[in-house]
C-alpha cells in the first residue's frame, strides 16, 4: 500500500512541477519524495522508476493516441526507427530519471540520519 | 564506502540530466538535447495536436482597436474579419505565425545569409554567397521606401508586432517541433524581415543568367554560331503579349557603345536559382466561356515544400474582402480574388542581372578603372555568427555597379574571377503596397494602379473582373539596354555600360480584353520583335505556353471544371517534337527485336507523361542522354559553357542543314548520337526491367530544413517540366487557383501539402491528396464570421 502511494505521490509531485519546470524536475520531484518517504534501497529505485515511466509513458501515449501518431511517426523516422520505440523510449527514460533520483533522494536520507 | 556510493550516484544523476538537456553533434549529425526533447510534458510530444482539438475561442492581441474574428474551415484555412486595415494586418501577423512561425523565421534568415547560425558550419557557403550576391541590399532599400509610405509603414509594423505578440507567448515547450529539433528560440520579427521574405522570391525567380558562359561561348563560336546554338528568339515563338500592331509610344532612347565587343569571358561557377522556377496563369473572356462570366486560373511552379510556400487566407475589413495565396512573412495576398476581380502571377522572365568585370589598378584591389580615373572600392564588412564555431569575417568589396561577388576571396578559379554584380534585386521593391492596392482592386485601372508599385520580381500579372474585362501586364521595372547590352559580362571601365536608365512605366507591355478571347502566360518570351526596347533572357519556356494557347484557341463555352483539368493536363508537346526530330535519324535496319518493339511503343505514345506508365521515362532518357552527347563537344577544358535548351536542340535536329552546320562544327555525327543513345535506352529497358515515369521522376514535397523524415515521396502525379502540369521532381505547381468572375465570384484551389506548418497537426498533409488528383476545394468566400458559424466552423476571437 505505501509503496503503491510511494508511486503516485512521486508521478503526482513530478507532473506538477514539470508544468512550470524543465524536465529536470521529475529527478528532483523523485529525488525529494525518496528523502521524504525513504521506501529503503531497491523499493526507492523501483517506486521512482515506476511512477517516471507512469508519467512519461501515460502522458506520451495520451498524446498520441489523440494525435493518430501522426507526429510520434514522422520523429521516429528522423531517429529511423518507428513510433513504438519512440513511446517505449520515453517512458523508459522517464524511469530511470525518476528511478536514480528516488534512490539518491532514499541514500541521502539514510546517510543524514 | 556508503558516502562514496552515495556521491556516485549522485554524480551520474546530475551528469545524465544535464547531458541530456545539451545539444549534441555526433558525427555530423546534430541531436537535439533528448531529455528536453522527449519530455512529454515540454517535448515534441506536445507539439502532437489532438486529431479532433478545437481552436481556442478566445486569445488575447494586444494593439487591437476593435476585436478580430477568425474563423477556421473544415481545411483549417483562416478567415480575418477586422474592423479596420490595421487590426487586420496585426491579425494576419499573429495567425500566420500560430501557424507558420518556423517557416517566415526560417526563411527570412536564408534570404540574408543567417542559416549557419542555425545549422552551423556547414550553411556558410550558402550565407556567405546570399550576402555577397547583396540580399539584404535589396531587403533594406525596400524596407526604407515602405516605411517611408505614410499607408504602408503602419500597417506594416502592425502585422509585424502581430508576429511578435505570438512569439512572446511561446515557452520552449510551445515552439514548432523544428526549434526544439535544431534546439534554437525564433528571432523577433519587424518589417525589414517582411521584406527579406520578398526579397527570398526576387532571388528565387529573378536570380539566374548565362552571361559568363555565353561570353565563353561567344569568344569561342563566334557570334554566327554563338546566335545559332543560342538564339535570342528561335522560331515558332509566340510571346506573352503578341502585337500586331505598332507600339503606341515613342521608346526612351539609349547610347550603345560604338565598338561593343562581348570579348573574353572569365572561368568561374556563377551561382543561379532553379530556372525552372516558372508558372502558368491565364483568363478567358466570357465570350469564350459557358455561362458567360470570365474565367481566370493560376499555377505557380515552385520548389515544392513543407510547411507549403503559400498559406491560403481569407482577409476582409468592412471596405474589402479577400481571398488568395498569402507569403507567410508578408502582408496582404499574391494570388486570389476579392468581390470585384481575380489576380495572379508568373515568373516575367527578363534579364535583369548583370555582371561587370573589373579591372583593378593593383593587387590590392582597393581602386578600379571606370571611365578614364580609377576609384575607390567601398566595403561592406560582413560577419556570420557560425554555430559551434567561430565568427567569419567576410569584407565585400563594392563598385557603382554593385558589389564584387566573385575575387579572390569567393568562387572558382578566383585568381581570375572579379565580377560585380549589378542585379534589381539591389533596389528596392514597393511590392507590398502594390499588393495592399491589388487586394482591393475594383477594376481594370485599379490594376493598373496597383502594379505602377510593383518593381521585382517581374512578374505577368493576369486580371479577370466580374464586369468581364481580362488583362495580362508584364509589370517590372525593367533597365532600358542597349541591344545584347548584359547578354555578356560587360566592362566596368566602360561607362556606356552602365545600365542608362529604366524603361517607363507605361511603356511595359500590357494587354486588355485581345480579339483572341483571351490572355495568357507561361514564362515564355514576353514581347515580340516589334517592342521597341531590347528583350532578352537566357531562360524562357518555349512548351507548356504553347499547350495552354493551343487548348484555349481550340475551344469554346469553357467551364470551371475545363480550366481544372487544363492545369493536370500531362501532355507534353517537347516529346512530341523531340520524337518527331529523332526518330527519322533512326536506322530501323540495324535495330533488333527488342528495339523496334520500343520504338513501336514510343511510336504509338500520344505525348502525355503518365505516372503509371513507361513511355515518357523511355523518352526521357533517350532524349537526355543524346544532349549530353551531343553537347559534350562543348564542354572544353575547365571553360563554363551553357548547353542550348531542349527546344532549340529539337529545332537543330530537325533540319538538314542546321543538323550538318553543327555537325561539322563541332565535329559529331549527331544521327549516330541519336541511333546509340536509343540503343542504350533499350539496352537500360531490357536490363531493368520496366521504367515507369512516376518512379523517375519521382514527384515529391520535401521539407524545408530538407528533414526527409517530414517530406513525403513517389507521389502519383502525371506531368514533366515542360507539361502544363509542371511535375519534375520536387518541384512543380506549388498552389492551384481558379476562379469564375460570377458577382461574388466562386474559385476552387489546391495546395500541395496543409494549412499548418506543425508535422503533428491534422492539417500538415491533409491537402496533398487531392493536389494529386483532380479534386478541388471550394473556396469560402465568407461575408462574415457569423456565415462561418452557420457553417458549423469554428472561430476565435482576438481580443485587445
Amino acid at each position: 500500500m505505501r509503496f503503491l502511494l510511494t508511486i503516485l505521490i512521486t508521478a503526482a509531485f513530478g507532473w506538477a512541477m514539470g508544468l512550470w519546470l524543465p524536465f529536470w524536475s521529475l529527478s528532483l520531484a523523485a529525488m525529494l519524495v525518496g528523502f521524504l518517504l525513504r521506501p529503503g534501497g531497491w523499493k526507492a529505485f523501483l517506486a521512482g522508476f515506476l511512477a517516471g515511466a507512469l508519467l512519461w509513458g501515460g502522458l506520451a501515449y495520451s498524446a498520441d493516441v489523440a494525435n493518430d501518431q501522426l507526429l510520434s511517426t514522422r520523429v521516429a523516422r528522423i531517429f529511423g526507427t518507428e513510433a513504438g520505440t519512440m513511446l517505449a523510449v520515453t517512458t523508459l527514460l522517464g524511469g530511470l530519471l525518476a528511478g536514480l533520483a528516488a534512490l539518491l533522494g532514499d541514500r541521502v536520507r539514510n546517510a543524514v540520519s | 564506502m556508503r558516502l562514496l556510493g552515495t556521491s556516485i550516484l549522485l554524480l551520474i544523476l546530475v551528469s545524465l540530466n544535464a547531458i541530456l538537456g545539451t545539444r549534441l553533434v555526433i558525427g555530423d549529425s546534430p541531436v537535439p538535447p533528448l531529455g528536453r526533447f522527449l519530455s512529454p510534458q515540454e517535448g515534441f510530444w506536445r507539439n502532437a495536436e489532438p486529431i479532433d482539438a478545437r481552436p481556442a475561442p478566445l486569445a488575447s492581441l494586444d494593439g487591437l482597436a476593435s476585436p478580430v474574428e477568425v474563423v477556421w474551415d473544415e481545411s483549417g484555412v483562416p478567415h480575418l474579419f477586422a474592423a479596420n486595415d490595421s487590426d487586420l494586418y496585426r491579425a494576419q501577423g499573429y495567425v500566420v505565425a500560430q501557424l507558420r512561425l518556423w517557416q517566415l523565421d526560417f526563411i527570412a534568415r536564408a534570404a540574408v545569409g543567417r542559416i549557419s547560425e542555425v545549422i552551423g558550419e556547414q550553411g556558410l557557403e550558402f550565407d556567405r554567397g546570399q550576402r555577397r550576391k547583396g540580399m539584404s541590399t535589396g531587403a533594406e532599400a525596400s524596407t526604407a521606401a515602405l516605411m517611408a509610405d505614410p499607408v504602408m509603414a503602419p500597417l506594416l509594423n502592425a502585422y509585424s508586432d502581430g508576429v511578435n505578440q505570438y512569439i512572446a507567448t511561446l515557452g520552449y515547450r510551445d515552439l514548432p517541433v523544428e526549434y526544439k529539433l535544431l534546439n534554437y528560440r525564433p528571432e523577433a520579427w519587424s518589417p525589414f524581415r517582411s521584406a527579406c521574405i520578398q526579397q527570398y522570391m526576387v532571388e528565387n525567380l529573378s536570380g539566374w543568367d548565362r552571361d559568363v558562359e555565353d561570353s565563353h561561348s561567344y569568344a569561342l563560336l563566334g557570334a554566327t554560331m554563338h546566335e545559332l546554338l543560342f538564339p535570342v528568339r528561335p522560331p515558332g515563338v509566340v510571346p506573352t503579349v503578341p502585337t500586331d500592331s505598332v507600339w503606341p509610344f515613342v521608346p526612351v532612347p539609349v547610347d550603345a557603345p560604338a565598338d561593343y565587343d562581348p570579348g573574353q569571358g572569365f572561368v568561374v561557377d556563377p551561382f543561379r536559382s532553379d530556372p525552372t522556377n516558372g508558372s502558368n496563369n491565364w483568363a478567358v473572356h466570357g465570350s469564350r466561356t459557358a455561362t458567360g462570366n470570365a474565367l481566370l486560373a493560376n499555377d505557380t511552379h515552385l520548389g515544392l515544400n513543407f510547411p507549403s510556400i503559400w498559406i491560403p487566407i481569407q482577409l476582409a475589413t468592412p471596405d474589402h474582402r479577400v481571398f488568395g495565396f498569402a507569403l507567410p512573412g508578408a502582408c496582404g495576398v499574391v494570388i486570389g480574388h476579392n468581390e470585384h476581380a481575380a489576380f495572379g502571377v508568373t515568373n516575367a522572365p527578363r534579364d535583369t542581372r548583370d555582371w561587370y568585370r573589373i579591372t583593378w589598378q593593383d593587387d590590392t584591389h582597393r581602386a578600379y578603372l571606370h571611365d578614364g580615373e580609377w576609384l575607390p572600392v567601398g566595403y561592406r564588412v560582413e560577419t556570420y555568427r557560425v554555430r559551434g564555431g567561430s565568427d567569419h569575417v567576410d569584407s565585400i568589396r563594392t563598385t557603382i555597379h554593385g558589389p564584387v561577388v566573385f575575387d579572390e576571396h569567393f568562387g572558382a578559379a578566383a585568381d581570375r574571377a572579379q565580377l560585380a554584380l549589378r542585379w534589381m534585386g539591389h533596389e528596392p521593391s514597393l511590392t507590398q503596397k502594390a499588393l495592399y492596392l491589388m487586394n482591393r482592386v475594383k477594376d481594370h485601372a485599379g490594376y493598373v494602379e496597383a502594379l505602377r508599385f510593383f518593381a521585382a520580381p517581374a512578374q505577368n500579372w493576369v486580371f479577370a473582373s466580374t464586369r468581364g474585362d481580362i488583362s495580362m501586364r508584364v509589370q517590372g521595372t525593367f533597365p532600358n539596354k542597349w541591344r545584347d547590352q548584359g547578354r555578356y559580362v560587360l566592362d566596368g571601365a566602360d561607362p556606356k555600360h552602365r545600365w542608362q536608365g529604366f524603361i517607363p512605366f507605361e511603356h511595359n507591355a500590357m494587354q486588355k480584353n485581345p480579339e483572341r478571347g483571351f490572355v495568357s502566360s507561361a514564362n515564355q518570351h514576353s514581347v515580340d520583335e516589334g517592342y521597341p526596347y531590347w528583350f532578352y533572357n537566357a531562360h524562357l519556356e518555349y512548351y507548356r505556353n504553347r499547350s495552354v494557347n493551343n487548348t484555349l484557341a481550340a475551344g469554346t463555352d469553357f467551364t470551371i471544371e475545363d480550366m481544372k483539368l487544363m492545369q493536370h493536363s500531362g501532355h507534353d508537346i517537347r516529346a512530341v517534337e523531340g520524337m518527331a526530330a529523332m526518330v527519322p535519324l533512326l536506322d530501323t535496319i540495324r535495330m533488333d527485336a527488342n528495339e523496334l518493339a520500343t520504338l513501336a511503343d514510343l511510336r504509338r505514345w500520344d505525348g502525355i507523361a503518365r505516372h503509371d506508365r513507361e513511355e515518357a521515362a523511355l523518352f526521357q532518357h533517350w532524349f537526355d542522354a543524346m544532349r549530353t552527347a551531343y553537347w559534350a563537344a562543348l564542354q572544353l577544358n575547365d571553360l563554363a559553357l551553357g548547353e542550348p535548351t531542349p527546344y532549340n536542340t529539337i529545332r537543330i535536329l530537325g533540319d538538314t542543314t542546321l543538323r550538318n552546320t553543327v555537325d561539322s562544327l563541332l565535329q559529331v555525327d549527331v544521327a549516330s548520337i541519336v541511333q546509340n543513345t536509343f540503343s542504350d535506352m533499350v539496352r537500360k529497358r531490357v536490363a531493368d526491367g520496366p521504367l515507369l515515369w512516376g518512379v523517375v521522376n519521382n514527384a515529391r514535397v520535401t521539407h524545408l530544413a530538407r528533414l526527409s523524415a517530414f517530406s513525403e515521396e513517389q507521389l502519383p502525379v502525371d506531368g514533366c517540366g515542360t507539361a502544363i502540369n509542371a511535375q519534375r521532381g520536387n518541384h512543380g505547381p506549388s498552389q492551384r487557383i481558379v476562379v469564375e468572375l460570377s458577382t461574388p465570384p466562386v474559385a476552387w484551389y489546391q495546395l500541395p501539402g496543409g494549412i499548418s506548418g506543425n508535422p503533428g497537426s491534422k492539417h500538415y498533409a491533409d491537402l496533398l491528396p487531392e493536389w494529386h488528383s483532380d479534386t478541388y476545394r471550394q473556396v469560402h468566400f465568407l461575408r462574415s464570421a457569423r456565415e462561418g458559424t452557420d457553417k458549423g466552423f469554428s472561430i476565435t476571437t482576438l481580443k485587445p
